[in-house]
């Protein structure tokens, strides 16, 4: 694969951290799947391989893997976190109930191509 | 024996003729026949079965020695309608003749002849596919395929099998949907993307597809780069048909021998997977932005101009598209798309519009004194800061981001320091004076930074410039794999590190930086800077003892050896699931090795295959295909025999007979493979195929990766002990982990909730080397020194303190 079409390792690895090894990776996206997805016993490995890995395409499958996956949760969540933010609704969604929440999502959703399967990790 | 098989053929025959058995058993029965019997099913026989049609269709007599030689339940399909050589009784007389079918006895209707009057049949031009069953209740049901909409696995009497969806199932399905997913299907063909073989029939009023089933298929992973790159070849074409759901799951599917297809495909155009109305206008830009965004993985493979090199093949088909739509009297589908298609103007026009540069002069900057940058943070400080800080709990306090400002606890820090304030601008003979007095200091601090826009977010380079330049927020970035901070290349390479102005872009730094700003697509800039001279900077190691030492309670050196233990129990749990993971693909392995199945031979093959344009002509009409030795002598003859098969001559020349280990011959003759009928259509609109090569490859899917799958499985049935015993080691190991880390963290005492640097400290020392960032800021550094990072061999700058840093206006565009 050529170079300029690969993906900076770190770049991606620093911003998913948080959300592969979180046991709820979103308070406001009903995100389904196995979590944590990775255990904490595995941070070190995950470090060990940003550090001596320049590319996501040149790293083992199990990080592409769950890099993907931290990428994907990360995304819709800073993209929802900002549909509210652009509608006025950063803090009143939190109070909303579940109904009235679902319909926000919803219309996030259907605005951005979204689907339930891209819930699914 | 001859005699007792054509007598038992005939029987069957008069069945069908009776209605007592299907279409299906009478065409399998002629099959097996001609292969037991080493029938010569070539270009004479063929041309005998032609002349008898014919002159029955012009009401001419047939030849009895002609009726003799044709086979009982022989079919031939003209203008898309199946005849069939079937008898019916006269007296006590058997008399053939060529029927017309068109509907089974259970009243199924199919393929051209359906639900159509004679005169109808006569002009009707659509091709069935012959591959496909003519009668469903032949179909025995496999297995339940999984998903929403009740889809089952289907076999039919040959032992193909498909994926079948009915339309009144009644969850989350409907005709409608099915039959949207079958125009999907057709306009994905239409369009040349692989999908499988699909053919849609009516069952008394219920819709129902029938989709090839792929055996020993895997699912695309997105974020392999092949399986990445391949998906994004039809990227536009998938935003076009609106299909949002395509990356998703296991709707892209790998074949043995690795084409791609994309299934269940009723997620398209303006029904969602669950068979609900969802967006569906002219606005495929609007598609485009949000598909590229939420599947990055694939998106990124796409370059400017592969995405116009898409557009240029879509607007090629057009016109051909909405026709097909018009004609398939889908009116309101034909005039979206053509306006989805005439909308790819916005496309290209996000892609031809550039920010532009604009020369800014900096304000003076408002710094704190030196005093009050680097004084000690008290507790009621960090009690302030941790507090007020983004979030409910440590980890979220600790991840948090800010809109503008990036790493929130950092910027927090930051701001109380002063950290957050301007950098100092200078232009370009200021900066390299700067450069060269310090290396003659031996204070080597010069750095680039690689930016790029972000398209997606609506950022321009010139915005990410103008931020770290001119900006009184200061944006602290929110990804970061070795602490919180502003990122930059340090020119220390141990290549290249030249550092003048006539040289620096020959530097390991600089071509790193570039890397980072885009690779010189023209989408980035790298800024040329340098720390001021009296910058407290600390390398990663120092920092990581500092913290280690700096721990909040309890007895230090137990602490240490504590923490020995933990990392060595981490290390022996790595690799125990090392150890699961293996297992499972060696004795996969293992397995395709006893049944000689060779997923090399079947890539190469399914190379050549991919090829081949079937419709191929040259100016005179003649075709252009490989040879009957080429392909059939070559291709398919080599991929069975590498995968435990073999190959004999028939009685004749150009007729061979494969046979894999298990199950039945197979037969292709020259006139098979390169005669007059061999090469059909998929429908009036779709794509051209042999048809003899596509029996083979049905052929090759029952008889050899349908068995590759079963061994598969049974091989990981087995598997699962060895993975139970290992699992079970790893349980205990995980338990001994637990009570270790039971006693570290009563023995530190560190409870990440109770304060800004309890959380700091376990966050850190729990491999979250964000916190590094803030635990340095927090010390009153300007930057950590990271030496080769990220695998290269030069070191990074995690700069905390904007305003320790110099840099030069004038930017370089990448």
């Amino acid at each position: 694969m050529e170079d300029e079409n690969k993906t900076i390792l770190s770049k991606v690895a620093g911003g998913v951290l948080k959300y592969i090894t979180a046991t709820k990776p979103s308070n406001i996206i009903p995100f389904k799947g196995d979590f944590p997805i990775i255990e904490e016993y595995e941070i070190k490995k995950f470090n060990d391989e940003v550090d001596k890995t320049e590319y996501l395409e040149d790293a083992s499958e199990w990080m592409q893997r769950v890099c993907s996956q931290g990428n994907k949760i990360r995304l819709i969540e800073e993209s929802f976190i900002q549909y509210l933010e652009d509608h006025g609704l950063t803090e009143q969604f939190e109070n909303m109930n579940v109904a009235d929440k679902s319909t926000v999502l919803v219309k996030f959703m259907d605005k951005n191509c979204l689907t339930l399967d891209y819930f699914r990790i | 024996m001859k005699e007792t098989l054509y007598k038992a053929l005939e029987s069957i025959a008069l069945g069908f003729s009776e209605g007592n058995v299907s279409i299906d058993m009478l065409e399998k029965a002629c099959e097996n026949y001609k292969v037991k019997t080493n029938f010569d099913d070539g270009y004479e026989y063929q041309i005998l079965v032609s002349k008898s049609l014919f002159d029955q269709l012009n009401n001419q007599e047939i030849d009895e020695e002609l009726m003799k030689s044709i086979m009982p339940g022989q079919t031939k399909n003209i203008d898309g309608v199946m005849y069939i050589w079937s008898p019916t009784k006269v007296g006590s007389q058997m008399t053939y003749a060529w029927h017309v079918f068109q509907k089974t006895k259970s009243g199924h209707s199919v393929g051209g002849g359906s639900g159509l009057t004679q005169k109808e049949i006569d002009e009707k031009t659509k091709m069935i596919n012959e591959m496909f069953p003519k009668d469903l209740s032949t179909l025995k049901v496999i297995k339940a395929a999984g998903g929403s909409t009740g889809a089952q696995i289907v076999e039919d009497v040959n032992g193909n099998q498909y994926v079948m969806k009915k339309g009144t199932n009644g969850r989350n399905t409907s005709n409608e949907h099915v039959k949207l997913e079958y125009l999907s299907n057709q306009l994905y063909d239409v369009l040349g993307v692989t999908v499988p073989n699909y053919e849609l029939y009516d069952d008394k009023g219920t819709a129902v597809l029938l989709s090839r089933f792929i055996p020993n298929a895997r699912r695309a992973n997105s974020y392999d780069a092949k399986d990445g790159k391949e998906m994004s070849k039809h990227f536009l074409i998938d935003c076009l048909l609106n299909n949002w759901d395509v990356y998703q799951n296991d709707n892209c599917l790998v074949a043995p021998g690795g084409k791609l297809y994309r299934v269940d495909n009723g997620g398209a155009l303006d029904l969602s997977a669950h068979a609900r109305k969802k967006q569906w206008d002219g606005d495929i830009n609007a598609s485009f932005i949000s598909m590229k965004q939420f599947n990055p993985d694939v998106a990124k493979h796409l370059s400017d101009a592969d995405i116009l090199e898409q557009i240029k093949a879509i607007r090629a088909k057009k016109d051909y598209i909405v026709s097909f739509l018009k004609e398939s009297n889908e009116f309101s589908y034909a005039t979206v798309i053509e306006q989805r298609i005439d909308n790819l103007k916005d496309i290209e026009a996000d892609i031809q519009r550039r920010a532009a540069i604009k020369n800014h002069t900096a304000a003076p900057r408002h710094l704190k004194s030196s005093k009050d940058m680097y004084r000690v943070l008290d507790k009621l400080d960090q009690k302030t800061i941790w507090d007020n800080a983004d979030g409910k709990g440590a980890r979220e306090k600790v991840f948090a981001t800010r809109k503008g400002e990036g790493h929130a606890l950092l910027a927090d820090i930051a701001k109380m320091r002063g950290f957050d304030a301007r950098p100092r601008v200078v232009t370009d003979d200021e900066y390299w004076k700067i450069v060269a007095e310090n290396n003659k200091k031996g204070m080597n601090t010069q750095w680039f930074r690689g930016l790029k826009e972000d398209k997606t977010r609506g950022i321009t380079r010139q915005f990410v410039i103008d931020s770290l330049l001119y900006d009184d927020k200061c944006f602290f970035g929110t990804e970061a794999a070795y602490g919180d901070g502003i990122y930059a290349h340090l020119n220390d390479g141990t290549g290249n590190k030249d550092s003048q102005k006539g040289n620096y872009t020959n530097s390991d730094a600089y071509q790193h930086a570039v890397n980072y700003a885009g690779h010189r697509k023209n989408i980035g800039a790298v800024i040329k800077g340098a720390m001021e001279t009296d910058s407290k900077i600390i390398k990663l190691e120092e920092l990581r003892k500092l913290l280690a030492k700096d721990v909040p309670a309890g007895d230090k050196k137990k602490v240490a050896e504590l923490q020995k233990e933990v990392d060595a129990l981490n290390e022996q749990i790595n690799k125990k699931n090392d150890e699961i993971n293996n297992a499972g693909k060696k004795v996969i392995e293992d397995a395709y090795k006893k049944i000689h199945y060779d997923e090399d031979a079947i890539a190469t093959f399914q190379a050549k295959l991919d090829g081949v344009d079937w419709s191929k002509v040259n100016a005179f009409g003649e075709r252009q295909i490989p040879s009957y030795k080429e392909f059939v002598e070559g291709y398919i003859s080599d991929v069975v025999k590498a995968n435990g098969g073999t190959v004999r001559q028939g009685d004749e020349p150009n007729m061979l007979y494969f046979k894999m280990p298990t199950g039945d011959e197979l037969l292709i003759t020259a006139y098979q493979y390169d005669g007059p009928y061999s090469i059909k259509q998929q429908g009036q609109w779709g794509s051209t195929f042999n048809s003899a090569v596509q029996r083979f490859q049905l052929w090759f899917d029952r008889n050899c990766n349908t068995p590759a799958a079963a061994a598969r499985q049974e091989a990981l049935t087995h598997v699962s002990e060895i993975i139970d015993k290992l699992s079970k080691e790893k349980y205990v190991l995980i338990t001994k982990l637990d009570d270790k880390k039971q006693e570290l963290h009563t023995e530190t005492t560190v409870d990440p909730e109770k304060s800004l640097h309890n959380a700091i400290y376990h966050y850190a020392t729990s491999g979250y080397r964000e916190a590094y960032g803030i635990y340095a800021a927090l010390k009153g550094y300007d930057a950590i020194e990271v030496p080769n990072g990220n695998g290269h061999n030069h070191s990074f700058y995690v700069i905390v303190n904007r305003s320790k840093m110099v840099i030069n206006k004038d930017v370089d565009m990448v």
